[in-house]
């Protein structure tokens, strides 16, 4: 039994995609940023579009004071062929994630029905796979790879232990529900 | 393995296994020769590839003959086990470094300007550490194999001459080993560990006693050379009973993920049950009503009938009565079916108990699954747990 979430319609914006977005989040760089729809995404989210494209999938839930922002490589430029310039590369997340609250992300690509714990700072260039979780409290450092049905933790994050073949039914209940039964209040 | 029944949030609806151990509905696992529900307990896994976790390089166990245990080209870091990655130094000298804790293969010598030539130092450096220890140990070992053997035959000699020439004959060297040989010694010679080669043997043979002197240090400096990673394995799982398969993969061409091409989940093969609604009747509080939904989430039509409580399990529950359980069977097809609705019946069951604060309430299930060419039977137990209110 899943419990209702009711929210206050004053406090969210609402698109006809379904997304709901608060009104004290922070999105920057609106141009860049693709959602797929049906996302959530609470108060006091911060969204980087502005440095780079942003692509999100379908049913996100991101919780609070989450803030995504894409991550950056050192390398050349047309502008700048001798010195090393700041390239900012783009952030991929994919279907039926779930972002818990007060974690940091800068990752590259985040794949589908992940879930990632609270205070998590997950650094540049990192590569989440599918079917994966992160538990609470875990630092990822750059460039880590967290291969397809895993779980990582600790500080430095290690593989811990696999996740069972049914994490991707598992994780998209979860969402689906979570997204039907948050509901304005009457 | 993880368990997402510790994540869960109560009230739940868990299945039991044979076994006695509980799991989520998406987590059983389903046999439909033997048309039994199991857990990840009851299975047995059969490797199918190795693969390492960052490269993702991928060693298939039928295809190599020549498996490996830690990845060729990928290396962990001996302070914080963080994957090490590609340093270049100003001097355009190759070599690792950690980015989490920063340590680099620079401070123990491991550079150099041709990056394959690193690989071979890491090896060297390994095979010199660790052979001069190999060495001692053997060297040891042998020396005491030696003293027990003569040790043992003087002995026999002493008490009785007659019967040792009788003795020696029936009795084998491994027998005579275990019977004097102390059993401290004995296994740490059989595991061969480390620690085993780090420390020295000093045998007082009039007293009986083994002293062991701690290996000093300060003789060898050991160097934090970077640890070869690990590889993770990929499974196929199978029914302990009929050895047919439930789960196998499959790789996917030009790429190296892997797809399931047989999958037998019990969610795919049984009704889906949730709870909807859990709500006090009275106001003293003493009545509970508990509303179940069932979901038919297959490609097939199905019937299903539950089986009345006994009084053992009403009385271990501490349940008094449970009213409006249906009992008849009743079918429900996927004719009409939309993407995200499912056709689903609901059923409500009263539960009037003593204490309201835990309960547990159990029923068996049996499920008809209309298959197109065989009708199957799944026989499983339910356990609900609705937690304090």
């Amino acid at each position: 039994m899943d419990s209702i979430i009711q929210y206050d319609k004053s406090e969210f914006h609402e698109t006809s995609s379904g997304i709901k977005i608060s009104k004290k989040s922070i999105i920057k760089g609106t141009e860049q940023i693709n959602v797929s729809g049906r996302c959530i995404f609470f108060n006091d989210v911060i969204l980087r579009g502005d440095l780079a494209k942003v692509s999100i999938g379908k049913y996100l839930v991101v919780h609070e004071k989450v803030t995504l922002k894409p991550s950056y490589t050192y390398g050349y430029t047309k502008e700048s062929p001798t010195k090393k310039v700041i390239k900012f590369l783009p952030l991929m997340i994919s279907d039926y994630v779930e972002i818990e609250s007060s974690s940091i992300i800068q990752a590259t690509k985040i794949g589908t029905c992940t879930s990632i714990g609270k205070n998590c700072y997950i650094s540049h260039r990192c590569i989440i796979g599918e079917n994966s979780i992160i538990l609470d409290d875990s630092i990822l450092p750059p460039d880590t790879v967290v291969p397809a049905n895993s779980v990582y933790g600790g500080r430095p994050a290690v593989y811990i232990a696999e996740t069972p073949e049914s994490t991707t039914i598992i994780q998209k209940q979860k969402l689906i529900n979570f997204y039907k039964n948050f509901v304005p209040k009457s | 393995m993880f368990q997402f029944k510790k994540i869960a949030k109560l009230p739940l609806i868990l299945i039991q296994c044979e076994c006695g151990r509980e799991f989520l509905q998406e987590e059983m696992y389903c046999c439909l020769s033997c048309q039994n529900s199991m857990c990840r307990y009851c299975t047995s896994n059969e490797i199918f590839c190795y693969y390492c976790r960052n490269c993702g390089d991928v060693q298939i166990t039928s295809e190599t003959s020549n498996l490996t245990v830690s990845c060729s080209s990928c290396f962990e870091c001996p302070i914080c086990k963080n994957v090490l990655r590609r340093q270049i130094d100003t001097e355009k000298n190759y070599g690792f470094t950690c980015s989490y804790c920063f340590y680099t293969t620079r401070s123990i010598g491991v550079t150099d300007p041709n990056f394959q030539q690193v690989y071979a130092k890491i090896n060297n450096a390994y095979k010199q550490e660790y052979e001069a220890e190999y060495k001692d140990f053997q060297d040891q070992y042998n020396r005491i194999k030696s003293i027990e053997n003569n040790n043992f035959l003087i002995k026999k000699q002493q008490k009785n001459k007659h019967v040792l020439k009788s003795l020696s004959q029936s009795w084998t060297k491994s027998e005579a080993l275990v019977h004097y040989s102390n059993a401290e010694i004995d296994k740490m010679t059989k595991e061969k560990n480390l620690k085993v080669v780090l420390q020295r043997y000093n045998l007082d043979l009039n007293n009986k006693q083994v002293e062991l002197q701690d290996y000093n240090p300060s003789l060898q400096t050991p160097a934090l050379l970077p640890i070869p990673l690990g590889l993770l394995s990929r499974k196929n799982r199978k029914c302990r009973k009929c050895q047919k398969l439930i789960f196998t993969l499959q790789p996917e061409k030009n790429s190296k993920k892997f797809a399931y091409s047989v999958q037998n989940l019990h969610y795919d093969h049984a009704p889906y049950l949730q709870i909807g609604k859990v709500s006090y009747v009275n106001k003293e509080k003493t009545e509970l009503s508990v509303v179940i939904q069932m979901f038919n989430k297959t490609k097939n039509a199905m019937e299903y009938s539950l089986s009345p409580l006994d009084q053992q399990i009403l009385e271990q529950y501490k349940l008094l009565t449970v009213k409006n359980l249906p009992s008849p069977t009743f079918t429900f097809n996927n004719d009409n079916i939309e993407s995200d609705v499912q056709q689903y019946q609901k059923f409500e069951a009263i539960l009037i108990i003593k204490d309201a604060t835990k309960i547990q309430f159990a029923f068996s299930v049996s499920a008809k699954i209309k298959m197109p060419m065989d009708q199957q039977q799944l026989n499983y137990n339910v356990n609900v747990y609705i937690g304090t209110l």
